[in-house]
């Protein structure tokens, strides 16, 4: 396979995978503003959360007004300045599969082409606070779409292995940003400091639909641990970091028939030190480091997964020597 | 529907004097005037959002911001009987053949030119004509892979060749979409029909690239080299790719070692024995052509010169299809096949000799007079359609350089039906045909048949409000399932 279409595949499955994040973010806001009966100025740091998780913040607060909840969103479905806006992640995805549309079944092809046409239709009209929830729901869908036509049409070959090694990274790094931005919030000033901590990570489990699951394993008492934990270490859960990087390392050595060759040698080592990482860690000795500290540096080492990625299969603008 | 369509003055494909039908249209025709309206409209809109979901689009761009549009696609076929059909075929591989030859002679003993057949300075002088190919010998000698060759119908439905595109014609995704969106949209119009299939296509097409391999490269390496996702022609290049099964490549994907090609996947490098291009000659390799080229791959010519990788189309191509030498065409195949021509040239004026010039700038207003190096429709006069002012400044252009313009008739391009909502119109239509070569020279059933949806319009080419109908060749012993 050619490095420029492994490259295609890759960043499509992560900017399809980014905005389908965005998405349920901006959702699980909007009903949390419903319930919550905050005041106003707490809201809007509510809403501000959202531009610190796209790591933005810089050119939102150059391009906005801040206290403006609709300016968040805006920023976040369909800013141009945004890179990670919904409206350009599938812009780039979609100029991803047209790059690669001999390679890709044309079923996907067409879901992202219309999921393209529909955001891009929706960018032009003048839309209400009331309708976001709508748009919200629209990209989760065509996104489940986009992934559901993966899994029932591809050959499980090269193409499908980079796809999947896209994807979840960026899900693994997401969660690890999503955790880390709502971990160090501070509640202790609220008077009614257990309702509000509840909701508040009641709605850190629904951004990555993961409440339901949570109860299962915790039943309805939501602790920050056990979230956290939720969040790192299950095994079974498919947004959780250790799940993530799990399928990370199985599409690796998938892709590489679980040989370990020279070129592929730092990769190979990443993936298993952050794997054995989680494993061996317990919550405990995570939050006795500080949640923070660990959570940073797990995105940090995703960054060196991505960049061993595009080094080993000659990804982007590489030169071969 | 039919109330306010006009079949005078030109040949009409479907309707003759009194509108009725030609008897293979019949069927069709029939079919035509039961379904309501509202109901063609409906599907009309139907098979334009199937175009558009599937990104089969040219951009358009206004305001700074680019807006996507598709082809405009009319429902109503061009239907071909077969015996036209095999004419016509016959005709084409005969033209496809001569041209060939004319190009494998002009890059080694140029007898052509030699014998007087064609003016020496015509060929040499051509800006499509490459002095760095000269000499090289290509796997079959086979100069075209595929051509794209143009065909009208004059007022007594006879066809001519208006056009050989011996370069990078584009448009054969078009033959299927159109056949495609046909199948889906109008599935009721096959009904009475056997129409050639188009699907075995891709495997001749496939053999046929790997049959130009260099000597002793079995099972070939395969690859279409795009300018890249933003080309008008993307669609066509990642189409062609999918269907034959080959890799699809952009010059930056592909690096010169050795005199030899490679491409860089991610396992590393990988040679490359077969590349259809579909960059123009002038960008393919920077050091031998264009230096601020970036389409290219540096060394490429000297792989190409040492025989260890075939281009297709080859590269000097563009001098067989100029517009000048398009006048020689029938003498080629005299020269060349010793045979008459079976589908014939529009008489065309060489501004270069002073009798005929003298007689265009006459008639100015009678004429079609083109640029020899424009295309696409651009820079041409259409003088029955053109005022005076504009005649006038198209005559000192003519004046400066008079050698740079050919003169043709008016042709009455032939007609065909076209949707108008709540009507039919007669518009004018053309037919490109696929042609390729390889180890036997093959013609594509049908092709891409263009028409000019403006009213009265004789511009087909989509970039100036052209659309695009779908062709059937009919099968000469039907199969009756």
């Amino acid at each position: 396979m050619l490095s420029r279409v492994a490259d295609s595949l890759y960043w499509l499955t992560r900017n399809v995978e980014r905005a389908e994040n965005n998405a349920r973010l901006i959702a699980v806001k909007l009903t949390s503003r419903l319930e919550n009966a905050n005041p106003t100025e707490e809201m809007n740091q509510n809403w501000y959360e959202l531009i610190e998780i796209s790591g933005f913040q810089e050119v939102f607060d150059d391009e906005y007004d801040r206290s403006i909840d609709r300016n968040v969103i805006e920023f976040l479905l369909f800013s141009i300045k945004n890179p990670n806006s919904i409206l350009n992640t599938i812009t780039i995805a979609r100029e991803n599969a047209r790059a690669v549309r001999e390679i890709i079944p044309n079923e996907l092809w067409e879901s992202i082409n219309s999921f393209y046409l529909n955001l891009k239709r929706q960018s032009h009209a003048p839309w209400t606070m009331e309708e976001v929830s709508d748009i919200c729901e629209f990209v989760k869908k065509d996104s489940l779409l986009f992934q559901g036509i993966v899994e029932a049409t591809m050959p499980r070959g090269d193409a499908y292995l980079f796809m999947e090694m896209g994807k979840h990274l960026e899900r693994a790094e997401k969660a690890a940003r999503i955790l880390d931005v709502y971990y160090h919030k501070n509640l202790d000033s609220y008077q009614n400091k257990e309702i509000v901590e509840y909701h508040h990570w009641w709605s850190v489990l629904q951004s990555v639909s993961g409440h339901e699951a949570y109860i299962k394993t915790y039943r309805p008492l939501i602790k920050s641990r056990n979230v956290a934990e939720f969040f790192i270490l299950n095994a079974e859960f498919p947004r959780s970091m250790m799940y993530c990087i799990q399928k990370v390392r199985n599409a690796f050595v998938a892709l590489e028939d679980g040989h370990v060759e020279h070129y592929s040698e730092s990769l190979a080592q990443e993936l298993e030190h952050l794997a054995n990482d989680l494993y061996d860690f317990s919550i405990e000795e995570i939050l006795n480091q500080g949640a923070h500290a660990f959570l940073q540096s797990f995105q940090h080492r995703c960054m060196t997964i991505g960049l061993h990625i595009t080094k080993t299969y000659y990804l982007g603008e590489v030169v071969i020597p | 529907m039919f109330h306010s369509y006009n079949v005078d003055g030109y040949f009409d494909e479907m309707l003759q004097e009194g509108k009725k039908p030609r008897g293979h249209c019949k069927p069709f025709h029939e079919k035509l005037t039961e379904v309501a309206p509202e109901e063609l409209q409906s599907r009309y809109e139907l098979a334009q959002s199937d175009f558009l979901r599937q990104g089969i689009t040219f951009t358009v761009y206004s305001d700074n911001e680019g807006t996507e549009r598709t082809m405009p696609f009319d429902f109503v076929p061009k239907i071909i009987p077969p015996d036209e059909w095999q004419e016509l075929e016959r005709g084409l591989m005969q033209r496809f053949d001569a041209l060939n030859a004319f190009l494998d002679d002009v890059y080694h003993e140029q007898n052509i030119l030699k014998d007087g057949i064609i003016p020496r300075d015509l060929v040499v002088n051509c800006q499509h004509f490459f002095q760095q190919v000269a000499g090289i010998d290509l796997p079959r000698r086979q100069h075209i892979f595929m051509a794209g060759i143009d065909l009208i119908r004059d007022d007594n439905g006879e066809y001519r060749v208006l056009e050989d595109n011996l370069r990078n014609p584009s448009g054969l995704s078009y033959v299927f979409q159109n056949r495609y969106v046909m199948r889906k949209v109008y599935p009721e119009f096959f009904n009475q029909y056997s129409v050639q299939s188009l699907e075995q296509q891709f495997s001749y097409l496939h053999s046929a690239m790997a049959s130009l391999a260099p000597e002793g490269r079995e099972s070939p390496t395969i690859v279409l080299l795009t300018p890249g996702v933003h080309n008008s022609a993307y669609y066509d290049h990642s189409f062609i790719a999918q269907r034959t099964g080959i890799e699809l490549v952009e010059g930056r994907d592909l690096v010169v070692r050795e005199r030899q090609v490679y491409m860089k996947t991610a396992r590393g490098l990988k040679q490359v024995d077969v590349i259809y291009r579909r960059i123009d000659d002038e960008f393919l390799d920077p050091l031998e052509f264009r230096e601020d080229s970036l389409l290219g791959v540096p060394g490429l010519i000297d792989v190409y010169r040492a025989g260890n990788v075939s281009i297709l189309n080859g590269i000097g191509n563009g001098v067989a299809d100029d517009k000048a030498i398009y006048h020689f065409v029938p003498d080629m195949i005299r020269y060349y096949l010793k045979e008459e021509p079976l589908v014939k040239n529009v008489e065309t004026y060489l501004l270069r000799y002073d009798d005929q010039l003298e007689y265009v700038l006459d008639h100015l207003s009678e004429l079609v007079v083109k640029h020899t190096n424009a295309s696409g429709g651009y820079n041409m006069l259409i003088g029955p359609h053109a005022s005076k002012d504009e005649i006038e400044a198209y005559r000192k252009q003519i004046l400066n350089n008079p050698s740079e313009f050919i003169a043709q008739p008016t042709i009455k391009l032939s007609r065909l039906p076209a949707f108008k909502e709540d009507r039919f119109a007669a518009c004018h239509v053309d037919l490109r045909v696929f042609i390729f070569g390889g180890e036997k020279t093959h013609v594509f059933p049908g092709g891409l048949t263009r028409v000019a949806l403006k009213e009265g319009s004789l511009v087909v080419n989509s970039s100036q409000g052209g659309g695009a109908k779908d062709t059937w060749v009919l099968e000469e012993n039907p199969v009756h399932i």
